[in-house]
């Protein structure tokens, strides 16, 4: 994944922001509320388009495609809510990430073939794969939002990994997550990462955050504050300045 | 990852069985047995009544897996599908009346109009949802039926067309129409199930209930939108060219927004995104009328409370019902086992809401 830079909106949400996040590395994207992290998120996803500026991924232009333009490349993301397709099962839900590279048409879907029965079963055994991997392939008949919110999020990177994207964006995956939940998401991410897979995140919990990222960048009022590992990060003036206030020092003196 | 297995089993009983493959394999006998029912049923008939009144639920049949397939997979709500409807009996009919062309070529000819319309629709009312698309197509349903009585000889007005059916059928095919209609109408449906039960119809279903988040999982959001009314509007034209030739006169008044609604009824008693969802609300819908007969005025009254009871106790139509029973007995026997156990009854009501 190559430079990204943009500017957006009236309101400048992002102001000529770039940044590069390394293949298989764990690019962490923080900042304060209002930072511009999640629109990032969407402008790379092709949810929004931009007012300048360019994504390019895998020296691929990606700016003006719409989102499922942007999975054809290789990237997916989740959302920073939980969205669950309330008819479907857990099961139903990571199948239909499958779906676009199914094979299956809508005319041709009316035909019982035994291409389409044949990726009916590949899909089946690639989700409930992905379900096993992640440790919740016993709640495939249940429905998503009916789960507790932990297990809502693990079926979230159940579906993003089942798309098959090698790159996945992931807004905020630890919001809301207990202890426990934590731990085993961070295990998750661990392993999705040992795959070999590229994964940029957006985060606000710091403690989890530093102990699994590769590089971060931090976002302050739509402008890039500082990129660089954890550590360089961490002591950065500029970052302790923005999340803790530039009268920090002297109220502590 | 065993450790992940072991955090998150914590949370939730293991004991839930994986019932939805097993469902489906037990229900697809009731579905090839219904099927050869359904063919074998005119022959069995002995009066002329009961023939047209199957022949009725076969083309409400087909209107109503249409619109389920819009509307109850893919959520897009329509009060004027009466209008497709019109077309295809319309369609078919100043073809065969007024060009003089035969049924092999008006009949597609009226069904491919259909879609092509529905096609035409789609593309400015897309961008709607909810009341809007409401509104968009009980106006679209609105217009067409008001250029049927508006449409001086073409449509003959109020007085409609007659269709000369045994010059353009032949006779032998007007004595054996009902299986005509029988064999199309479960070809249609047979289509569609295969349709909505694979991963495209999970798409669809996806797409209803969040189509941003399917956006973003690749699927084409719009083109699937658009091929679901297609098909609905191909459907219901369908069921127009059938209608026009079991009735021989056609009438603006039978395609009015009146008729819409009853469509619109069929699916959401039936069962909004089951596959017998259509098929079971058009039985349901054109047959208790019939057997309320005997309750003369008051037949509108109890036939109106049981749409009202269903749409309350089975909020997932009559399809819904063996899971609604089945869920209300696992309620019931959970209770009487875990008396005391509040978490175990906890359970049991989150999946009854489902």
């Amino acid at each position: 994944m190559s430079g990204v830079s943009k500017k957006f909106g009236g309101l400048h949400a992002l102001d000529e922001v770039s940044f590069t996040a390394r293949s298989g590395e764990l690019t962490a994207l923080i900042g304060p509320n209002g930072a511009g992290k999640t629109t990032m998120f969407n402008c790379i996803s092709g949810s929004h388009s931009l007012t300048a500026g360019e994504v390019y991924f895998d020296g691929r232009l990606l700016t003006g495609m719409r989102p499922a333009q942007v999975l054809r490349h290789g990237l997916a993301r989740t959302f920073q809510l939980v969205r669950p397709f309330e008819g479907l099962t857990v099961l139903e839900t990571v199948m239909t990430s499958g779906h676009w590279r199914s094979g299956q048409t809508f005319w041709g879907a009316m035909l019982p073939t035994p291409g389409s029965l044949r990726s009916e079963k590949r899909l089946r055994a690639e989700a409930m794969q992905t379900l096993a991997a992640l440790g919740v392939d016993h709640l495939a008949d249940q429905h998503v939002h009916q789960l507790p919110y932990g297990q809502q999020r693990l079926v979230e990177i159940a579906k993003v990994l089942t798309t098959g994207a090698d790159t996945l964006l992931l807004d905020e995956p630890a919001a809301g997550l207990h202890a426990t939940e934590l731990e085993a998401l961070s295990h998750v991410l661990i392993d999705i990462r040992q795959a070999g897979r590229t994964i940029l995140m957006v985060e606000h919990n710091m403690a989890f955050l530093m102990s699994l990222a590769d590089r971060v960048v931090v976002l302050d009022f739509g402008r890039k504050l500082a990129e660089g590992t954890p550590d360089e990060v961490n002591a950065n003036q500029d970052v302790i300045d923005a999340y803790l206030g530039k009268g920090g020092e002297s109220a502590k003196s | 990852m065993n450790a992940i297995n072991e955090l998150f089993s914590r949370h939730v009983s293991r004991g839930s069985a994986p019932l939805g493959s097993l469902k489906g394999r037990r229900l697809i006998w009731v579905e090839i047995l219904l099927s050869i029912a359904v063919v074998v049923l005119p022959g069995l008939l002995t009066s002329a009544y009961q023939v047209r009144m199957l022949e009725n639920i076969a083309i409400f049949a087909l209107l109503a897996i249409g619109l389920n397939l819009a509307f109850g997979f893919t959520g897009q709500i329509s009060l004027g599908h009466a209008a497709f409807y019109a077309v295809g009996a319309y369609g078919s009919a100043i073809l065969e009346t007024r060009f003089g062309l035969p049924a092999i070529i008006a009949w597609p000819a009226a069904v491919f109009l259909g879609m092509l319309l529905a096609l035409l629709i789609s593309l400015p009312v897309m961008r709607l949802s909810g009341h809007y698309l409401a509104m968009a197509t009980l106006a679209f349903g609105l217009i067409i039926e008001k250029l049927l009585s508006q449409g001086g000889a073409v449509t003959g007005g109020h007085d409609g067309i007659i269709i000369p059916v045994s010059r353009v059928m032949g006779q032998a095919l007007q004595d054996r129409f009902v299986y005509v209609i029988i064999i199309v109408a479960l070809i249609a449906y047979w289509l569609l199930r295969n349709l909505t039960e694979s991963s495209v119809g999970r798409s669809l279903r996806a797409l209803r209930d969040d189509p941003d988040g399917a956006a973003s999982l690749g699927i084409p959001v719009a083109r699937y939108r658009t091929l679901a009314v297609v098909v609905a509007g191909g459907l219901a034209a369908l069921a127009g060219v059938f209608y026009a030739h079991v009735a021989q006169v056609i009438t603006p008044e039978v395609f009015a927004v009146h008729t819409s609604i009853q469509i619109l009824m069929m699916v959401v008693i039936g069962g909004m995104g089951h596959r017998l969802g259509g098929v079971l609300g058009a039985i349901v819908v054109l047959i208790i009328p019939e057997l309320l007969y005997g309750l003369d005025e008051y037949r509108n009254i109890a036939f109106g409370a049981l749409v009202l009871a269903v749409l309350v106790f089975l909020p997932r139509g009559i399809a819904g019902l063996p899971e609604a029973i089945g869920s209300l007995y696992r309620k019931l026997s959970s209770r009487r086992v875990h008396g005391s156990d509040t978490a175990a009854k906890s359970m049991t009501g989150a999946n009854h809401e489902a």
